[in-house]
């Protein structure tokens, strides 16, 4: 399948996230004709005009109440390439819902009313951007509209909010005016406000890119096949490439294996690259298990305890045993030290203590009650990011610093 | 799905096939079905909801009660007797704007409902809630994020077989099939998959478009969902 550029659009409860992509797909024609008649129908029973949110926001209780409970996906094509745009919802209950979204993105797009200050719910989906490592950020400056293009309601907007941004220490890739509802500046440049000079939005989305790190070979074992009578260790290649007869290590067991063979479908390879979800037989399988990380030449960070930055979904204790997973690896784990927390609507700051809230952010120290290996979130991000989890649930998610 | 499972396994399938039968399935899918099974030498389990079929349930009664009844009744029966905690689902986000907002696992409880006010973090497309607990079921939707024409492409690289129906016949041929009396075909002359894949890079019609269930009134999926249809 390709891979396409994913952007989410974050932003405070009515900013018009969810208005901004049906606009977007309704202009580029990608809404089928059975789809937008189907929808001028449930608008009129609703006693509304024609809503572009709704090719978002399916549910029952979204229409009616016109908000967004969770996310949800749908392409957008334009002549530069195809880009994945992802909704999520702005209220505080559905922080959960917002970080799956924005977990998907390489990208993001702010989307902020130019009528209102910049709120709580805003700022913590910035925060939330920069924690994930988006650093790709671009801002539509919404409902102009309302202001009557004015020029000086956007440059006072966009000096706001790019005064903001630099205090978090996040670069923006661009900032421009959009009304979603009339489809200003979204597929085309709008003669409405012809003060505005830059691209419009779609060409917009090309200044993104996406960097992709080079790294050694890593090879997080899944599980362990028999086929055959043969011991097969299966999972995806996050990173590098290793060849057969290549000696390697693993991390739970320290001595050096070689690749007796890599397999696929069907078929038996000479090599296993990034990316591939293959099968690999070992000249010696012994003690081989899932959670295992197989590396060739510079070796991950092999520890059991380290300094991370987590952003809480619920309450979580100093000293509480969670279970921690990365890759796939899955051993239980306590924060022992809580540095530093952010409370991330209010960027109130608090040092030393022992509970953190929900949407609090924080600077951590992790013990594991076996060694993990893990890298920097920065050098290697599928090593470098994790999640807390109590009972199954995920109560935290964190990166490794 | 069942390629993908396949090839997941180097060429074995190491769980059953559900086969959730209404009984007014196209003959063409019946046929299909027991060619492939036979072929990949599959274990295949058909589930009926026997008893709303003695008492005569049909689209006639109400789509809404006759799905329900026929596929979402049928399933549960089938989980329980099996004593089943996870199934692989090939719904796709694209499919219908309320699957769009599904997880890629999704826990169903006891009563087979979707919590989806309230639905797991899923981080990085890499961390999910993947264990259910005991009062729980988890649907896993491995396609979730494909599109309908990654299904053709996929079909057409992997040279997958595909129930006649899909292409067109006079002009006409089924975009999307499940029960007989409750799909419509469309206009079409796509009678090949390259011309079916063509088709589809134009946006003129919905891929459900033929799916009466889907629009028989409006939040009729929402509310068939909400309830454990797939």
């Amino acid at each position: 399948m390709n891979r396409q550029l994913k952007i989410v659009v974050v932003g405070e409860v009515d900013s018009g996230k969810s208005t901004l992509i049906g606009r977007l797909l309704f202009d580029t024609g990608l809404i089928a004709k059975d789809v937008k008649e189907g929808l001028k129908k449930t608008c009129e029973d609703l006693g509304k005009n024609f809503e572009f949110a709704y090719l978002l926001d399916s549910f029952r209780e979204e229409r009616e109440e016109d908000f967004t409970l969770d996310t949800t996906q749908a392409l957008l094509k334009t002549e530069n390439g195809d880009f994945l745009l992802v909704d999520v919802p702005g209220h505080r209950e559905f922080l959960k819902n917002m970080l799956t979204g924005a977990s998907y993105a390489d990208a993001a797009i702010l989307a902020v009313d130019v009528n209102s200050p910049l709120g709580e719910q805003a700022k913590r989906h910035l925060y939330v951007l920069k924690f994930l490592g988006i650093n790709e950020v671009g801002i539509a400056v919404n409902k102009m509209d309302s202001v009557s293009y004015s020029k000086e309601d956007f440059y006072q907007k966009k000096e706001a909010l790019m005064e903001f941004c630099k205090d978090i220490g996040m670069g923006l890739s661009f900032a421009m005016p959009v009304s979603a509802k009339e489809g200003d500046n979204l597929i085309k440049e709008s003669s409405r406000m012809s003060w505005y000079e830059g691209p419009c939005l779609i060409e917009a989305l090309n200044i993104f890119t996406v960097k992709s790190s080079i790294f050694g070979f890593r090879f997080p074992i899944q599980d362990i096949y028999d086929i055959k009578d043969k011991k097969v260790a299966i999972g995806t290649v996050i990173s590098g490439r290793a060849d057969r007869k290549d000696l390697v290590k693993v991390s739970s067991i320290g001595r050096e294996l070689k690749i007796k063979k890599v397999l696929a479908f069907n078929e038996v390879k000479s090599r296993a690259e990034t990316g591939e979800s293959i099968g690999i037989v070992f000249d010696n399988n012994d003690g081989l298990k899932r959670g295992d990380v197989v590396y060739k030449n510079i070796p991950p960070r092999i520890t059991n305890e380290f300094q991370a930055r987590i952003f809480c979904l619920s309450e979580l204790k100093k000293q509480e045993r969670l279970s921690f997973k990365c890759v796939t690896q899955e051993v239980y784990a306590r924060i022992c030290e809580i540095t530093e927390s952010i409370n991330t609507g209010t960027f109130e700051i608090r040092g030393n203590i022992e509970t953190l809230e929900e949407a609090d952010a924080a600077d951590v120290a992790i013990a594991t009650e076996a060694p993990v290996a893990i890298e920097k979130f920065q050098d290697l991000s599928y090593m470098g990011r994790f999640v807390l989890q109590r009972n199954g649930h995920t109560c935290a998610i964190g990166i490794v610093c | 799905m069942i390629h993908l499972v396949r090839k997941a396994f180097f060429g074995e399938i190491p769980m059953p096939v559900v086969h959730i039968d209404t009984e007014f399935k196209f003959k063409e899918i019946y046929r299909f079905r027991d060619k492939y099974i036979k072929r990949l030498n599959i274990k295949l389990i058909i589930a009926k909801n026997e008893d709303a079929l003695r008492r005569g349930m049909s689209p006639v009664m109400g789509r809404f009660d006759c799905c329900n009844a026929l596929k979402t009744e049928a399933l549960k029966q089938v989980i329980s007797q099996y004593g089943f905690r996870a199934l692989l689902v090939g719904i796709r986000r694209d499919e219908h704007s309320i699957r769009a907002k599904e997880r890629y696992f999704s826990p169903r409880n006891l009563d087979f409902k979707w919590d989806y006010r309230n639905q797991p973090a899923e981080l990085w497309e890499q961390f999910y809630q993947a264990k259910g607990e005991d009062e729980f079921h988890l649907r896993i939707h491995p396609l979730l994020d494909w599109r309908e024409i990654d299904i053709w492409r996929y079909i057409k690289r992997e040279r997958m077989p595909v129930v006649s129906l899909y292409f067109a016949k006079n002009r006409k041929r089924y975009r999307s099939i499940g029960c007989a009396c409750c799909c419509q075909s469309v206009e079409s002359s796509a009678n090949t998959i390259d011309k079916i894949i063509e088709e589809i890079e134009s946006p003129a019609a919905s891929e459900r478009l033929g799916r009466l269930q889907d629009k028989e009134k409006e939040h009729m999926m929402q509310k068939l969902r909400s309830l454990g249809y797939m």
